[in-house]
């Protein structure tokens, strides 16, 4: 039976969706679960969760929490990541607030743009010096990387540690599964082929039984009912000619074209939640008490429910050889032919016995690799910023973001960026110049 | 509900096998199954067995039979093709008339002047099929089962851009040889395999991640293991890595097995010593061929006695892929096979657009081929020896163009190591005069066709 360890276990909404994946499969219902976390109270609630789905299950896994980082590593089958390094208070919130005294507005920033930099460089070395522990303690390990700023991590990772890593997001069915509902047609009679980098992967075909189903995405376009939530998308898809995955909140900082000073009206026509990333870690922050104590002391039968996660059916796959495809994000050995070589893609990957073998994609329509292009600019720099300690690599990503450039000059971005080095202290390493 | 065409449904085995297979599939069960053949006669024995199954089994698929090709094609939704062009008679002309010139080949089908001339015979007929697809069903896939895998697939990548997968048993059956020489169950097996059909290499074979050549050499030590696999084992010794495709192909793609007649019987022959070997005659030059006859001669009288006690219907599922893709297909549920496929960047040292072996993804998307990147040199360099001749073979069917097929013949591995360029010449040109009325391509030696 293998070894999971979660590390980040503390997260424990997500640890719980994917324990109960886990678990639900008789094939792994006796794994080893090693749950570590840096935050004792919150290891322990996500410990008390494994025990209930277990018991729910009618299973016995074996559950170990630690907070010593190496023992949860030791020997371990399969890692997953699900940590956030700086959390809310101080990481997000100054990546908001610093920005915002310049007059660049954001919406989750957490891939892209002046946060999703900074984000990347707060958390690039924490999950290096993982992959150092799991190169000394579990060579072999298969890691599951679910943290953001996905690309740049997990390039980062394939450019400095030999160790095996696959990046995981739910965007892709997620948004497959919108625009399912949006032409009224059931997901499972849908296949598609969706490829990019993550947050900005496009649907390449959507088909049902080989028709191709965009022209009745268009018609929600035609028959004016795109959701209001998901305006920027239609938008792009009108002037691309191709669906884009994750959502519009965050697409709209991923490009020049929807926060700009001085054009309320455009946050308005596109409905553009500024701040959203804040009052959803806020919501949940004022949750977490009541959340906790249902999750820890809930007389009521846990139910566990599958949910939409890749993680356990790769885990599943590799352990019984039960062929499946899961969007993956991998390291571009050429698999999309216009995409830099070595950059981070997300592309179908086939999972079994032998193991996750990514797809070949070959071209993307030019438009679509034009833009992403301009997304691994800043994602190339910032994992040069990582690797290198080199200061002034962190000046070039964050000129190179298209929502940072079109908002600010060249004197603004470097006093912002030694604003926000400065604010986050001890969180970033070292940096020369 | 789809349609599925098979032309050259008169190979009565492999057709009753694969249409056995689609049968077996609850998506499948209520499709069209059309069989296609130019001789009627073994196109209607054909069509009795795959009734004899439908029946048997009870089930609301429907079975036509026609010799019109483009009816047959019409509509279709998959279309596998199993014809053997020019049919025995032709494949006769390839093993003798070679074997005058001192190229003594054991199955021919693949490389070497057979597998050149077995080539431009199905090239033109393949051209036309594509065509007729593009009309006809212009949506449809096209499943290649016809020899030489590469050559074929690669001129209709390049004449047709439609489609289309090549497939081939080898992968499958060697991984269940290795697994059983080592005795480790099959299903804990995993392995990777890559390079071109009927060459492609075990990169790795593995069981929970533990690597399992070692045990796969101490396993060809054995006696009884060695003399099933003498050539395959020797190759592996050498090149580090074990093959597809038997002992009695693998002898003859190198030039190192079968420089004579002499050589091929008194050094060669008595190395197998296996009854499994039996189906190439334990390597002797035309073994295949001669077994061909004997298959089809045998079937042919009994096939029904075979349908009156029904024995005829098979009762299990086959290894072969085709019925799995279409199965995938239908219903969305992915699985994996060993695809012959276009190389667009999927192996690095192997040249672009050549028909490579790699472990594709199926589902309803479609056929979707990974990545494998470099192999290793020894074996590119292997591959790259073969694919020459594949390469000329489409030269020569594409643009009509006589002189590549010489320079084919004269770029073979075994042809180059025990003729001159002066036997070489003449053998080509006694073979293409003798085959001349299944070459239509060179009819028209002047008219270039742009691809």
């Amino acid at each position: 039976m293998p070894k999971i360890t979660f590390i980040g276990a503390g997260s424990t909404v997500f640890a719980r969706n994917l324990m109960g994946d886990i678990l639900s499969y008789p094939e792994l219902a006796e794994a080893t679960l090693s749950l570590h976390d840096i935050d004792e109270e919150r290891l322990r609630t996500s410990e008390i969760v494994a025990h209930k789905i277990a018991a729910a299950l009618g299973v016995k896994p074996v559950i170990e929490a630690t907070t010593d980082r190496q023992k949860a590593l030791d020997g371990a089958d399969y890692a997953i990541a699900m940590f956030q390094v700086g959390g809310y208070k101080p990481g997000t919130v100054i990546d908001f607030e610093i920005p915002k005294k310049y007059g660049l507005r954001q919406t989750i920033a957490d891939t892209l743009g002046i946060g999703g930099i900074m984000r990347g460089l707060r958390t690039i070395p924490v999950m290096l010096e993982m992959c150092r522990d799991m190169e000394r303690l579990c060579p072999d390990v298969t890691f599951l990387q679910y943290v953001n700023p996905m690309a740049m991590n997990c390039w980062a990772i394939s450019r400095a540690t030999s160790i095996k890593t696959i990046g995981l997001c739910h965007s892709v069915q997620g948004t497959a599964q919108q625009l399912a509902d949006d032409i009224g047609i059931p997901i499972e009679e849908i296949n598609y082929v969706c490829a990019g980098i993550n947050h900005m992967a496009f649907y390449l075909t959507f088909e049902r039984n080989g028709e191709n189903l965009y022209p009745l995405i268009r018609k929600v376009i035609e028959e004016d009912r795109v959701p209001d939530w998901n305006r920027v998308r239609y938008e792009m898809f009108k002037r691309l000619g191709y669906f884009v995955t994750e959502s519009s909140e965050h697409f709209s900082e991923y490009t020049p074209w929807f926060i700009k000073r001085d054009r309320p009206d455009l946050i308005e026509r596109f409905n553009i939640p500024l701040d959203e990333y804040i009052r959803r870690c806020e919501a949940q922050i004022a949750g977490w008490e009541t959340l906790r104590k249902a999750m820890e002391t809930g007389q009521d039968a846990f139910e566990v429910k599958r949910s939409h996660e890749y993680g356990s059916l790769i885990i599943h796959s590799l352990e019984t050889g039960q062929p499946r495809v899961v969007y993956g994000n991998v390291s571009n050995n050429g698999l999309i032919d216009n995409l830099p070589q070595g950059c981070c893609v997300e592309v179908p990957c086939l999972v079994d016995k032998n193991g996750i073998q990514p797809t070949k994609i070959g071209m993307l329509p030019p438009q679509l690799a034009a833009l992403m292009q301009t997304n691994i600019n800043v994602q190339a720099l910032t994992v040069e910023a990582a690797l290198t300690c080199k200061r002034e690599h962190i000046y070039h990503a964050a000129m190179l973001d298209p929502h940072t450039a079109a908002e600010l000059d060249l004197d603004q971005i470097w006093h912002l960026v030694d604003d926000l080095i400065e604010a986050h202290g001890s969180w970033l390493p070292e940096y020369v110049n | 509900m789809s349609k599925i065409t098979f032309i050259g449904a008169g190979s009565m085995v492999f057709t009753r096998n694969l249409c056995s297979d689609v049968l077996f599939v609850p998506a499948l069960q209520d499709s069209t199954i059309t069989l296609m053949d130019i001789d009627p006669v073994r196109l209607e024995q054909s069509r009795k067995v795959v009734q004899a199954i439908i029946d048997l089994r009870g089930l609301p698929a429907k079975l036509e039979a026609t010799t019109d090709r483009r009816a047959a094609i019409q509509g279709a939704d998959y279309v596998v093709t199993t014809f053997q062009q020019g049919g025995l008679d032709a494949y006769k002309l390839d093993i003798e008339i070679p074997q005058r010139y001192g190229v003594e080949q054991c199955v021919g089908d693949t490389l070497g002047p057979g597998g050149v001339f077995r080539a431009l015979r199905t090239i033109p007929v393949l051209l036309e099929i594509g065509q007729e697809m593009d009309e006809l069903a212009p949506d449809a896939l096209l499943l290649n089962y016809v020899n030489p895998m590469a050559a074929n697939c690669w001129a209709f990548d390049r004449g047709t851009g439609r489609p289309h997968v090549g497939l081939c048993h080898s992968v499958q059956g060697t991984s269940e040889m290795l697994a059983r020489w080592i005795d480790v169950p099959y299903e804990e097996v995993a392995y990777i395999c890559a390079g071109i059909n009927h060459q492609a290499f075990f990169l790795e074979f593995t069981r929970h991640g533990e690597d399992l050549y070692p045990l796969i050499r101490q396993a060809i030590t054995r006696p009884e293991i060695e003399g099933e696999e003498p050539v395959r084992i020797e190759i592996m010794k050498q090149f580090g890595y074990f093959v597809t495709e038997s002992s009695g192909h693998a002898s003859e793609y190198m030039p190192y097995f079968r420089k004579t007649a002499q050589m091929v019987n008194d050094e060669l022959v008595p190395r197998f010593k296996s009854p499994s070997d039996h189906w190439f005659d334990w390597g002797r030059t035309g073994g295949y061929y001669r077994h061909c006859i004997e298959r089809q001669a045998r079937f042919e009288n009994e096939y029904e006695a075979m349908i009156a006690d029904g024995s005829v219907v098979p009762t299990n599922r086959s290894h072969e892929y085709g019925s799995q893709i279409m199965e995938a297909i239908e219903t969305n549920r992915p699985t994996v096979i060993a695809g012959n496929v276009p190389n667009r960047g999927l192996i690095d040292n192997l040249p672009q657009g050549c028909c490579v072996e790699v472990p594709c993804l199926v589902n309803g998307a479609g056929i979707q081929p990974t990545k494998v990147g470099a192999l290793p040199p020894q074996l590119a360099a292997l591959n790259r020896t073969n694919i020459n001749v594949q390469e000329l073979i489409v030269e020569a069917s594409l643009t009509g163009n006589t002189e590549a097929v010489y320079h084919a013949v004269m770029l073979d591995p075994l042809t180059g190591a025990v003729c001159t360029l002066d036997q070489i010449r003449a053998m080509v040109s006694e073979m293409l005069d003798a085959q001349a009325h299944w070459l239509p391509q060179f009819k028209l030696n002047r008219s270039v066709v742009t691809v």
